[in-house]
């Protein structure tokens, strides 16, 4: 469950360059649902988004995820929180290039200190759940868009979180790659994951596995 | 100028001194708003802002502590090293008897130590919650710990500044030795009584951590510090020194001692402290940590071991006791 209650983020705080970035965000996101997040760019959706991700700090306002109000989370728990609970896909993926598949997947499993056994079976999991397996042993920047696309989802899903966030998931693929991830994403949603995503790609806009979509202007949802 | 100021160990060591109290003066007015303001369950733009200037302060507060600990054996070092330039100090015992000061200043900054520990763990308990339920206790300690910090540098200041190079002082042999007119030992008690009470009080203090009881425990501690301080300078040390006459807390630090004084002093004050800050723990936060005890009772047992080693290795070396 994702709950936000009276959120503002403003960057730059009573300086001259003082920016408001999200205004008075009420919103609630019920388990298993995929909401999107609709705004052209700067409209604040990827602030929301890294705010419901733990990642950043709203100004004022309540963030309540999974019953844990995470902008009050210190620093140690917060990153416990992240690790356990959200899975986050970065518009430009941020995998390291110079790993394979695998060890890009693995790397979220590094701090929780489990045998190898145990994170061999995950991350094969996750490739398969992605239907990326097949690379698993290829490097990274090898790799094409959908598919560096694939593995960043995988990476996110290893952990088994239980929200996915995905920030503009679309921007670096094709129409084909496109209704692939689609596809994956309604994998996701079978899967009972609650999935955010930002994006202003219209692609999303008449989807049946969609609960909800959420429209933001200026750092305010408008109806 | 005095000598003694254009010393690097002096210069260090009040360097040192000043940058920790400043950083400390500056966390803890700091520290003293946040206390007045915090309303943790507020989720206004102001209590988001106190909450990034607390943990800023608390890692302020955490740096300059740490430091105030790793000073002390340098403190310690800086006044045996003084000794080469006070008259008549053979060791650190002449330097700190050079003024009135030095005595105050020792037992202020060993004071200070166990209240910076004893900070240091409610903390490292507060940070691990996930709701700071100790900031308020912990910032009004930090003020706390601030104050006595201030009153140290003003006694460090007097004491190195009053330090002559040329009025000869009187050492350990005369100070803590049968002509010396400090008391020998506590409630003029002999040696071989003072050795059984320094034994039996260590039993109460292990049979205390092992009932894992702060009160019990933190007497017993203090008293195992009090007793053991008198074991060590005017009966174990006159075995570490291989000679009945030489009676002295701060020889043992020196080389010519493997700096043997650093691990039985060290491991004297870690077992008290680890034996005392349950009580300060349940005192300020309602809570104790167990396993405290327990390293209470390995330090006291290292120190009390090291201490009979060294009567033991002399008999058996020289079939005579000293």
């Amino acid at each position: 469950m994702i709950r936000l209650t009276n959120l503002y983020k403003i960057y730059n705080q009573s300086l001259q360059n003082e920016f408001v970035a999200l205004k008075n965000i009420n919103l609630h996101i019920k388990d298993k649902e995929c909401v999107v997040l609709k705004g052209v760019s700067g409209s604040g959706k990827s602030t929301l988004l890294s705010i419901i991700g733990g990642m950043n700090k709203p100004t004022s306002g309540e963030a309540l995820i999974e019953n844990k109000a995470i902008a009050k989370l210190p620093d140690l728990h917060l990153s416990n929180f992240r690790a356990k609970s959200i899975g986050f896909v970065f518009q430009s993926f941020h995998l390291i290039e110079n790993l394979s598949v695998y060890d890009n997947v693995t790397v979220p499993l590094i701090p929780h200190q489990k045998d190898t056994e145990q994170i061999t079976q995950m991350v094969n999991n996750a490739l398969q759940i992605i239907k990326i397996d097949h690379k698993k042993n290829d490097l990274a920047k090898n790799l094409s868009g959908g598919e560096k696309q694939r593995v960043a989802i995988a990476r996110a899903l290893v952990n088994n979180p239980n929200i996915i966030l995905l920030d503009e998931p679309t921007a670096n693929l094709d129409i084909a790659n496109s209704q692939n991830l689609i596809t994956i994403l309604q994998d996701l949603k079978q899967l009972g994951k609650t999935v955010v995503i930002a994006t202003h790609d219209t692609i999303f806009d008449d989807l049946d596995f969609v609960d909800k979509i959420v429209h933001i202007q200026n750092g305010e949802i408008v109806e | 100028m005095n000598n003694i100021l254009l010393q690097n160990q002096v210069i260090i060591n009040l360097s040192i001194s000043f940058l920790t109290l400043l950083l400390l003066f500056g966390a803890s007015i700091f520290g003293v708003y946040i206390y007045k303001n915090w309303d943790f369950n507020s989720t206004s733009n102001f209590q988001y802002n106190l909450e990034k200037k607390a943990y800023l302060i608390v890692l302020i507060l955490f740096f300059a502590l740490v430091v105030k600990i790793i000073t002390l054996p340098y403190f310690a070092f800086t006044i045996d090293s003084l000794s080469d330039i006070v008259h008549g100090a053979m060791c650190a015992a002449g330097v700190v008897n050079a003024n009135e000061y030095g005595y105050v200043l020792i037992t202020l900054k060993l004071f200070i130590i166990f209240f910076v520990g004893s900070w240091l763990v409610i903390n490292k308990i507060d940070i691990a919650s996930i709701n700071y339920p100790h900031i308020k206790t912990k910032l009004l300690f930090a003020f706390f710990i601030f104050l006595a910090v201030l009153c140290e540098f003003i006694l460090e200041i007097l004491y190195f500044t009053n330090i002559s190079t040329e009025t000869p002082v009187q050492c350990c042999s005369v100070i803590y030795g049968v002509s010396g007119n400090s008391d020998p030992l506590p409630f003029g008690i002999d040696t071989k009584t003072l050795l059984i009470v320094f034994y039996a009080i260590l039993i109460l203090s292990l049979s205390a951590n092992l009932q894992k009881n702060p009160i019990f425990s933190f007497v017993a501690s203090m008293m195992y510090l009090y007793f053991g301080y008198y074991a060590l300078v005017y009966f174990f040390g006159t075995y570490i020194y291989q000679l009945p006459t030489h009676i002295c807390p701060f020889c043992m630090l020196q080389k010519e001692y493997y700096f043997i004084g650093y691990i039985l002093w060290g491991s004297l004050f870690l077992g008290t402290f680890f034996g005392i800050v349950n009580l300060i723990l349940k005192t300020l936060i309602g809570q104790i940590i167990k396993r405290y005890f327990f390293y209470s009772t390995i330090f006291n047992t290292i120190f009390a071991i090291i201490c009979t080693l060294y009567v033991v290795t002399y008999y058996i070396i020289n079939g005579v006791f000293l």
